[in-house]
Formats: C-alpha cells, structure tokens, sequence
C-alpha cells in the first residue's frame, strides 16, 4: 500500500514540476502595439490585442478619447503577433467600411496564418475572421500590412516563406523570405490568390504599404540586396499587371545576418512620388528620410533625422499636399519621447525636430493620423493610455 | 522501509528535475552589471538572442562550439522575449549543444525598450547581438551572425 502511495507520489511531483515550469513568461502586462485609423465622421477606431483576442473599439469623441463599445474578432484565443514591429492593423475605406488583419503565432517556430476581419456596417458588427492567403503549410505567413485604396480595393501584404521553402527542398541556396500580396475587389467578402512581389525580403520587418488613386499598391521593405546587404526596395503593384519591377530605395549598405526588427515608413507625396523614412544599421547607424520618385525610381539623398544615442527609430510619416511630418521615438534616460519635423515643401526641406510626446512607462510606436486637414500624433503608452495630441508645428 | 521511500523520493526528485530544465533567470535593468562582477577576471560571451530570430539557433550553436573548445570562456545566454514562456525558449534551447555549464537568463522588465537601451545604448533590437569579454573584460559587441574567422582568432588568444 506504501510503495502505491509512493509510485502516486512519484507521478505527482513530475506532474506538478511539469505544471511550474510552464507559467507564462515573465509578467509583462497587455501589449501595446495597435493600430488606430479614423472614420469618415471623425470617430477614432482602435484594433488592439488582449489575452488572445483582436479587439476593436471606439472612440466618439476625441477630445478626450475614451474608448468603448468593444467587439472580440476571433471567437478562440489565439497567440497574435504584438512583439517587435508585429501589431494587429486596421483600415477604413471611404464608405466606412472596417478592415482588419493580424498575424496567429503557430506552433512551428516563425511560422504564422494572416487573419482578416471586416465590418460593412460602420463597426456595429464584425465578421467571422477568416485566413487571407490560400497557402495553408504552418510556415512563415507573418508581418501583414494592409491599405485600403480610395475605390475600395483592399490590399494585404506580408512576409512568406514558401520560396526559402521550396529552394531548400531543392538544395537550393536562398536568402532571406519573400513579400506576398492578396487583393479584394469586393469589399472583403473574399482575396484573390495570393501573389508573389518580390523575392529575398528581410524576415523580421513590417513592410510598409499605400494604395492609390489608381487602385495600385505601393510596398516598401527591407530587401536582401546581393551581399547580405539589408536596404530598402520599393515597388509599385497592380493586380492587372504580372510583371513587378522592385527598386532600390535605400543605399546605407548595411551588411548583416540579423533580424533587425524595424521596417519602414512610407507616405503619398504629390504628383511627383513618396515619402520614405527607415532605419539604417551598421555605421551610418540611424533614422533616416528621403524622397522617392515615383516615375524615375530615383531617391533623393538620404536625411538624417533624430540622435542615433538616443535611440531614434519606427517612424511615421503623413503627408497632406506639400505638408509632411516625421514622428519618431527616442529614448532619455528616464523618458520615451516622440519627436516630429515637418516640412512645408514636399520633404525638400524641414523645420527643427521638437519633442511632441513624453511617457515614463512603456511605450508603442507613433502613428500620426490627418484630421480636418490637421496633423494628430496618436501614441499608446502604458501609463496614460492612447495619447491623441493635435502636432501644432 | 525507510531507506526504500527514500530512494524513491529522490528519485522522483530527480525525475521532477529532468523534466524542469534549468530556470531562466529573470534579466533586469542592473543584470548586466551583476553579471560582469560574477565574472570579474573571467573571459565570457555575453548573448542576446530570441525564439523569433532564424540567426540566433545557430549562432548560439557557433557560441557554444567555441566555449566547448575553450572551456574558460564563460556562456551566458539571454532570451528577449519575456513574454514567451520557459518551456518555449527550453525547447529553443534544446536544439543546440549547449556546453555543460552556461547560463541561461530571461527578459523581465516590464519596458523592453528601455531594459535594451539600459543595457547599451548603442543596440537597436537587431538580433542576435552579442558581447565578447576578454579576461580583463575588455568588451567587443557584435550584431548579427558572428565571423568566425574573428571568433576562432579571439577565443584562441583567451
């Protein structure tokens, strides 16, 4: 009877050392990292994470902002990408119309499915989550972007790794993943089969995205450049065209086998192209802007803005006409600070940088969102919550 | 009787072990600094390194060859990703050989931002990132996957 309690014993204690040592990391609170987009009547949307779940709420007013009417989109918990540049996004079309995406962690290491979720009657109610890409292998499917064009066309975009996949079955050499696409002409209801952009991608970098006027896309990411270079290529997508044409956007050389976990910025500049700002490695190591022309694909040199100690990084960038603002994070000894340049001239040349926003606590990265033709700083901070600021400059 | 329990309980005791690997230890802002005093005089790499990063697995593969073969050099491993659980990175771990004594630490400040720039100002989140100390701790930080020329050159001149 001893030896049965015993052997009983025996069981527990491995069953219980199994039980501590699966605790959920280290406290860390709810993530920070969302997304926030405005509406045709000036209400301010939010899709955020908590506890497995994309939550989207409202903010009627903003001034002040206080959220409410929350919807859950995904009916089962899943692990949802919020580290580093991962957040869940949203966008809304001119007829008010809601569109989310977000990327499900699986348990494969890297790998992950592209969520999309959509409301066609002004956020009162949210559809069924479904996966946008037809691949369905547990590989990287991760780092979705998504941009609604003025006509309604919904583009997303994200990281895949289907190639690096199929080249290593071959014992083919392959570097870096690939920038995929989907497009719904119908308002969601269902994508196209997904499309390849470009292959060679950074692994680890949200890809920047507009779409435009014309229905097109534009893309920018970190790209592969031949020598383990990470710079930026560009490229404009249509659906109706099969052939892409990348181009370089960047040129700081920075030679790195490393996940640098920090994508770019992109804006609609006038008739002439965009706006682009990026973080560079390497020994130009620094937050860099400059100017893409959108027919020629030519860049203009490379602006440095913010202090490279201080860590400056994860820019926004918003364009209205020839007005243009940067916003970006810095670290102080003691704060996180978002700090924003403007310039009234297309980008050709910029105010003195000012520090806009400060936080003791934790913080997200800035999105800057254009109101009534006034720019807003919208920043998400553990100690304050959102902070939704008029950018006076 | 007595001694028949007794072994039985140590052995259940070492089963629980076998299946609990090695703590991580929680990272904080003064971690770096406490570290570097344990290991005053001592050569030793210093390594950041994620579950989410596809240069860390082998990089820490590389580190871990290297400490093998000079078995002064001290290994101490540290996960960025606080909120991923112990078993995850354990069985990131797993995958590599890992030399039979290193250290293995965790991220566990609330703000990972400001817990890197406490760590070095001059780190912007690329992984992985690293940091040799020779025996008089004189530091060489790296990002990303490590030269091995350089590395075999160091290591052998510790």
């Amino acid at each position: 009877m001893k030896y049965i309690r015993l052997i009983f014993n025996v069981a527990w204690m491995v069953w219980f050392s199994e039980i501590a040592s699966a605790h959920e990391g280290h406290s860390h609170g709810q993530p920070l990292a969302v997304s926030v987009a405005l509406d045709a009547h000036g209400t301010l949307w939010r899709a955020s994470v908590k506890d497995g779940f994309v939550l989207v709420d409202k903010s009627p007013s903003v001034s002040p902002v206080v959220f409410s009417n929350q919807h859950k989109l995904n009916q089962q918990a899943q692990k949802i990408g919020t580290d580093g540049d991962a957040r869940p996004k949203m966008a809304i079309a001119e007829n008010g119309n809601i569109y989310v995406t977000w990327t499900q962690a699986l348990p494969t290491p890297y790998s992950g499915y592209i969520w999309f979720s959509r409301s066609i009657d002004g956020g009162k109610t949210f559809s069924q989550p479904s996966i946008v890409h037809q691949d369905r292998a547990e590989i990287t499917h991760r780092f979705d972007a998504l941009a609604v064009s003025p006509s309604g066309r919904i583009y997303v975009a994200w990281v895949d790794k289907r190639d690096l996949i199929a080249a290593k079955k071959a014992n083919q050499a392959y570097d870096g993943a690939a920038i995929y696409y989907a497009v719904s002409d119908d308002a969601g209801a269902s994508f196209s089969e997904e499309r390849k952009v470009a292959d060679n991608s950074c692994e680890c970098c949200r890809i920047a995205m507009l779409a435009t006027e014309q229905g097109d896309a534009v893309m920018m990411w970190r790209h592969l450049f031949d020598g383990g270079v990470r710079d930026h290529a560009m490229a404009k997508v249509s659906p109706n065209k099969n052939s892409i044409a990348i181009h370089r956007a960047s040129f700081g050389n920075w030679k790195i086998d490393a996940c640098p976990h920090h994508g770019p910025a992109i804006a609609k500049g006038g008739d002439w192209g965009y706006h682009m700002a990026w973080f560079d490695g390497g020994d130009k190591v620094g937050l860099f802007y400059a100017r893409m022309d959108g027919q020629a694909w030519v860049s203009s040199p490379a602006k440095r803005f913010g202090d490279a100690n201080s860590q400056a990084g994860h820019p926004a960038l918003l364009s209205d006409g020839d007005q243009v603002w940067l916003a970006w994070k810095e670290l102080t000894d003691t704060a996180s600070e978002v700090k924003l340049a403007k310039s009234n001239d297309g980008g050709r040349s910029w105010g003195d940088s000012v520090v806009i926003a400060q936080t003791k606590g934790k913080s997200d990265y800035p999105q800057l969102l254009l109101k009534d033709g006034q720019a807003y700083l919208a920043w998400n901070t553990e100690s304050i919550g959102l902070v939704w600021a008029k950018v006076s400059q | 009787m007595k001694s028949v329990s007794k072994i039985i309980f140590f052995f259940a005791l070492f089963l629980s072990q076998q299946v609990c690997a090695e703590p991580l230890k929680p990272f904080g802002a003064a971690s770096r600094m406490e570290i570097e005093k344990a290991h005053q005089g001592q050569p030793m790499v210093l390594a950041f390194w994620s579950v989410d990063c596809v240069y860390c697995l082998d990089e820490l593969g590389v580190l871990a060859d290297v400490v093998k073969q000079h078995p002064k050099i001290k290994l101490i491993l540290v996960n960025v990703d606080g909120q991923s659980s112990s078993p995850e990175i354990n069985k990131a771990l797993k995958q590599i050989r890992l030399p039979s004594v290193y250290e293995a630490w965790q991220f566990a400040e609330p703000d990972e931002d400001r817990l890197r720039y406490s760590i070095d100002k001059r780190w912007y989140g690329e992984l992985p990132r690293t940091y040799y100390y020779d025996a008089s701790h004189q530091v060489k930080a790296t990002s990303g996957s490590p030269d091995l020329t350089w590395l075999k050159d160091w290591a052998g001149k510790i």
